[in-house]
């Protein structure tokens, strides 16, 4: 899957930038045509990404975006278009409706920009990122880390011990069990705070705290990346330009109004899109670039 | 100009009469390479931790301490931090962060070093370690092995002058530790850097080293070249001497007594090659009739008294995982004390697992004293039948202290809290722990913690004990006392199954010996066929005296051999 | 107790920034009717934390310090994995609540926050993050400052103790972290309430609040005090966490 992502080797503070976008603009654009066009291209992203996987996870999204379209006229009956009603006169209208599909959208399409984001911005990437603004906190985030397998393994060790003295963990009543479960943690804190003073001899010994720490990364911000956010930072001021001047106006009840189409709606959504499509491009053309120089081979 | 000048220190750590370091002095020149041994708790820690003063422990101390002619606390931090290098035992416990790369730039970071330097830096250790292949690994991934090189490289990208490691290889299988001595003695040799060591493993070490230093109660015991070391503590008849590498103990055991003191002490050999030309020089006259010890008896395979048996076992973990037993098949008669040997990974601890049902193979069957495994209910099983001593003793340890961890394994119903405690007493006296009953578990040496884990899992009453690798990170002594308790045991009609990558220790103590490779047992002997046949998997004595004796496993049978000449 | 430790200027001037920021997002929605209730919500969530992180990081905390923060948080995370036989078991805050009375309210609410923080590492980050953070904090720091006032005690708690502490985890749980969890999901979900959909949210999160705080009150009760003998004995024997 690797090497169909190459907007994630792009420099941490790029991606980074565009999922920030992305997710703000997602919640932010709340008009029908700027939702769509945040539904689709998020998923575009996500299939050049993780394929198939994403496809599996837009379909689980369905009932999610079903519920909150659904559920949403039953709680306002402000619309005018009354499409039933029930409960005696309670109105179940169109307006509403819309309205709870534009959000069950916008819904989606986070979820699917952020499955995308854990992806891509892994957690060392995140941690370079905020390195220099936050060194204590993104240390002990680093250590913690490599923590959380470890315990996990000594965990899994320690049942195997108990069970090979036939002091198992996993039979008896509920409240022996909880109890198991209490000692094993109580055993494993015993150890990893035994194990962390030898943690921090290590760090003591290797100059923690002599001085002002630098922060290494294995990062380039190269040519590609200047460009990069530079693009990105013009299409986002043009959308947010458009959104500013009130081409995203829309007003859903009583009845659904929304500004006309003028030409600076249409540019400010094509930005928009541009936008967003700017890491699937870099994928598909990488895609490309690969094929054509396997074919050459 | 020394490097190290120790003078006159004495230490003592708080609420503690006898000083844990007394009166040592020594000097180490600049680009050396030393070696400290002595017994556990002989205080090699506390003196090594000692040259570097953030990680000098507590207590009231004399004497002064000197780093290139300065006093060590004077030093700043900084340059302490990048002069003196510091690799301890435990590789897991030192990596800090998660990722390989960031890992070998966590010393410059804390320099503070520009963004070039580390490039450099970092780009010039992986290449130097070979540690390319692993760069971006996370350290999860990496095995003990890869994560003290790891350790190493991390230390060496601040460019030390000095290299301290205490037992660096204590946590390792034997191929990784003999990598990381190599990877040590070519800093040595190539950079010039310092190196202080401590170790246990001497076989390896001890010919490299230019100088020995030898502890024994916070004491120098001697002090100097390896040669003059090794007859100093042979004429002293130390405790020590035992621990010597096997060539120098042939030679010493040929020449015994008065003798010892007599020889040249350069002519003593060091090293496997040293002693094959000296056995070559002195011994190669001897008459054919009197160079083979008398044959063993071959390794019978017979059907009586079967108390552990495999029969075409099948094992993996995961479904998309590949197996790790492969139709293992072996039988285990009643009173042996049996050693599982081979290399890592090739699925030995997981047979143990599989023969105390904590995992359970999904082909195959395991027959416990005859009856298949799974017919045993958990009961009796674990009750006066099998139990496992893991190769981490401290897995076993969940309560506060030794006493109240050896309690909860006894079943107190229908017994007075008189009779729990001589049911402990007597399990603490068997493993020679009864001193160490009202201590915190994790405040034990390696060694007691190991003597610790036997008696609790002692308690258990099994008639099969299974343990794996009981010798990995003890000393000679220890497992000398080891092998006392298992002795004991096995007289009581128990029966022992082990899993070693110790092959001394298989060699002296084992009664057959098994080589498991590839998922399986290949083959299964008595100790002197097993290692007479194998000519790289073999003691260190085999090796030396194989050109021109036969069957000769262990120092004494060689010594025997060169008396009798 | 470090918390007396006197604040440095910078972290002073954060502090007065982010409230006033708080404030500033805050009067957005009310005053001038901003609409986004999610984004200004998570600007506050995110603001409140950002004071306790720049006092972390100003007090330039020793390396045992980071190492018994980043233990902690570790063992929070795997705490469910110690209870992998029941299923959606996460006493979570339970560990937290217990290191915060430990080692206090700044440590308490570090270690709620970044538990969270990394918790998202490993099973995704989302809309939420930004919410557990301070949800879960917030546990720590309660539960420290009662420590610190010595309203709870620190260590050895007597039966009737675990007891009243297992009810007030329980409770706090159930009652504070569950519904500031379901806060996030109802601005999530919509921008204009009623007083149904608003109960609706808070409705359906009510059976995962209450196993979450079943959870958290089972290990709470089983654990607290050999939990807080180790933090102890950590103390004691290294001075660390102090």
């Amino acid at each position: 899957m690797k090497e169909q992502d190459a907007f994630s080797d792009f420099h941490p503070a790029v991606t980074f930038a565009f999922f920030a976008l992305a997710i703000l603009f997602c919640m932010f654009f709340r008009h029908p045509a700027f939702t769509a066009a945040t539904l689709l291209f998020s998923f575009l992203y996500a299939v050049s990404v993780q394929g198939v996987r994403a496809c599996k996870f837009a379909l689980a999204m369905v009932p999610v975006f079903l519920l909150v379209t659904c559920i949403n006229p039953l709680f306002n009956s402000l619309g005018k278009t009354v499409l039933f009603t029930y409960f005696g006169g309670r109105v179940y209208s169109l307006e509403a409706l819309a309205y709870g599909a534009c959000t069950g959208c916008m819904f989606v399409a986070m979820f699917i920009w952020f499955s995308s984001y854990n992806r891509v911005m892994t957690s060392d990437k995140f941690t370079y990122l905020f390195g220099g603004l936050a060194p204590a906190i993104t240390l002990t985030l680093t250590m913690a880390l490599r923590l959380v397998p470890t315990y996990l393994n000594k965990l899994s060790q320690f049942g195997h011990c108990r069970a090979s003295l036939g002091k198992s963990i996993q039979v008896g009543t509920t409240s022996e069990k909880a109890a198991h479960g209490a000692d094993l943690l109580s055993q494993l804190t015993t150890w990893a705070f035994e194990n962390a003073v030898q943690t921090a001899d290590s760090m003591k010994s290797r100059g923690y705290g002599v001085g002002k720490r630098s922060n290494f990364s294995i990062y380039h911000f190269g040519n590609r990346d200047k460009l990069l956010l530079a693009a990105m930072g013009v299409f986002a001021a043009l959308s947010i330009a458009g959104a500013a001047m009130g081409v995203q106006e829309i007003e859903f009840y009583p009845t659904i109004v929304a500004a006309p189409v003028t030409p600076l709606f249409t540019c400010s959504l094509c930005a928009y899109c541009t936008l967003l499509v700017l890491p699937t491009m870099i994928n598909v053309k990488e895609i490309v670039l690969w094929r054509s120089s396997l074919s050459r081979m | 100009m020394a490097q190290f000048a120790f003078q006159n220190v004495t230490f003592s750590y708080p609420k503690c009469d006898h000083p844990a370091l007394d009166k040592v002095s020594f000097e180490i020149e600049a680009g050396s390479y030393v070696m400290l041994c002595g017994k556990s708790g002989c205080g090699k820690t506390t003196l090594l931790r000692h040259l570097k003063t953030v990680l000098t422990p507590h207590g009231t101390r004399t004497g002064q301490i000197l780093f290139e002619d300065v006093p060590l606390d004077q030093v700043s931090q900084r340059e302490q931090s990048a002069k003196i290098g510091y690799v301890m035992q435990n590789p897991d416990a030192q990596v800090v962060t998660d990722k390989v790369w960031h890992e070998l730039a966590f010393g410059l970071e804390s320099m503070g070093c520009d963004q070039r330097t580390m490039r450099l830096r970092v780009a010039e250790m992986a290449s130097y370690f070979g540690i390319q292949g692993w760069f971006h690994k996370d350290v999860k991934d990496l095995s003990g092995g890869q994560k003290q090189l790891l350790n190493l490289a991390s230390i060496m990208a601040m460019q030390p002058s000095v290299l301290i490691l205490d037992e660096p290889t204590s946590q390792l299988d034997p191929i990784a530790a003999t990598d990381f001595l190599n990877t040590v003695r070519k800093i040595n040799l190539e950079l010039g850097t310092t190196i202080i060591l401590s170790e246990h493993r001497l076989e390896e070490t001890f010919s490299a080293a230019d100088r020995v230093l030898v502890m024994k109660q916070g004491r120098i015991l001697a002090d100097g070249e390896p040669h003059e070391v090794g007859q100093k503590l042979i004429t002293a008849g130390d405790e020590m001497a035992a621990a010597l590498p096997a060539p120098m103990r042939i030679f010493y055991g040929v020449n015994s007594g008065a003798a010892a003191s007599q020889v040249a002490a350069a002519d003593c050999p060091l090293t496997v090659r040293e002693g094959r030309t000296w056995l070559t020089q002195n011994f190669s006259d001897i008459p054919q009739d009197k160079r083979s010890l008398p044959d063993a008896a071959e390794y019978e395979e017979t059907d009586d008294n079967i108390v552990l048996s495999f029969k075409d076992v099948w094992f993996r973990y995961e479904r998309e995982l590949p197996d790790i037993l492969r139709g293992t098949s072996f039988d285990v008669h009643k009173g042996e004390l049996f050693a599982l040997v081979g290399g890592n990974g090739t699925g030995k601890s997981t047979t143990l697992k599989c023969a105390c049902g904590v995992t359970k193979p999904y082909r195959g069957t395991i027959k416990i004293k005859g009856k298949k495994l799974k017919d045993w209910k958990n009961s009796e099983l674990f009750r006066g039948c099998i139990a496992m001593l893991p190769q981490d003793p401290q897995n076993l340890f969940v309560k506060k202290t030794v006493r109240a961890d050896l309690e909860e394994m006894i079943d107190s119903k229908g017994l007075t809290p008189e009779q729990v405690q001589e049911k402990v007493l007597e399990v603490a006296r068997t493993c020679d722990v009864e001193r160490l009953l009202d201590s915190h578990s994790f405040d034990l040496s390696g060694g007691e913690q190991q003597r610790a884990a036997l008696a609790k899992v002692l308690l258990c009453d099994p008639e099969i004990l299974l343990l794996d690798e009981p010798t990995k990170g003890i000393d000679g002594f220890f497992k000398r006392e080891l092998a006392g308790v298992l002795a004991r045991l096995r007289e009581k009609g128990m029966t022992i199954v082990m899993v070693s990558h110790d092959i001394e220790f298989c060699a002296h103590y084992a009664t057959s010996v098994s080589m498991f490779f590839d998922g399986g047992v290949v083959t299964t002997n008595t100790p002197r066929r097993f290692f007479a046949q194998n000519s790289f998997y073999t003691t260190s004595a085999n090796r030396m005296s194989r050109h021109l004796f036969e069957n000769a496993i262990v120092d004494e049978d060689v010594i025997a051999l060169c008396k009798n000449a | 107790m470090q918390e007396r430790v006197k604040t440095s200027p910078k972290v002073l001037a954060i502090t007065v920034a982010c409230i006033a920021l708080a404030l500033a997002a805050l009067a957005s929605t009310v005053l001038l009717g901003v609409e986004n209730y999610y984004l200004v919500s998570v600007a506050i969530a995110v603001l409140t934390t950002v004071p306790f992180f720049a006092t972390f990081e100003s007090r330039k905390p020793q390396a045992r310090d980071l190492v018994v923060l980043a233990v902690v948080i570790a063992l929070a995370i795997v705490s469910r994995a110690a209870f992998f036989w029941f299923p959606d078991f996460k006493p979570i805050a339970a560990v937290i609540i217990i290191a915060g009375i430990a080692f206090g309210p700044q440590a308490g609410f570090m270690t709620g926050a970044m538990s969270m923080l990394l918790s998202n590492f490993l099973f995704g980050q989302g809309p939420w993050t930004p919410w557990q953070m301070l949800a879960f904090g917030l546990a720590g720091l309660v539960f420290g400052i009662l420590s610190q006032k010595n309203l709870i005690p620190h260590k050895d708690y007597t039966k009737k103790q675990v007891l009243l502490l297992t009810v007030g985890g329980f409770f706090f749980t159930w009652c504070v972290i569950g519904p500031l969890l379901d806060v996030c999901a109802l601005f999530l979900m919509a921008n204009d309430y009623t007083v149904e959909s608003v109960l609706a949210i808070f409705a359906s999160g009510v059976p995962v609040n209450f196993t979450r705080a079943v959870a958290t009150a089972l290990l709470l009760f089983f654990a607290t005090n050999p939990l807080l003998d180790k933090l102890e004995r950590v103390k004691v024997k290294y001075g660390m966490g102090e």
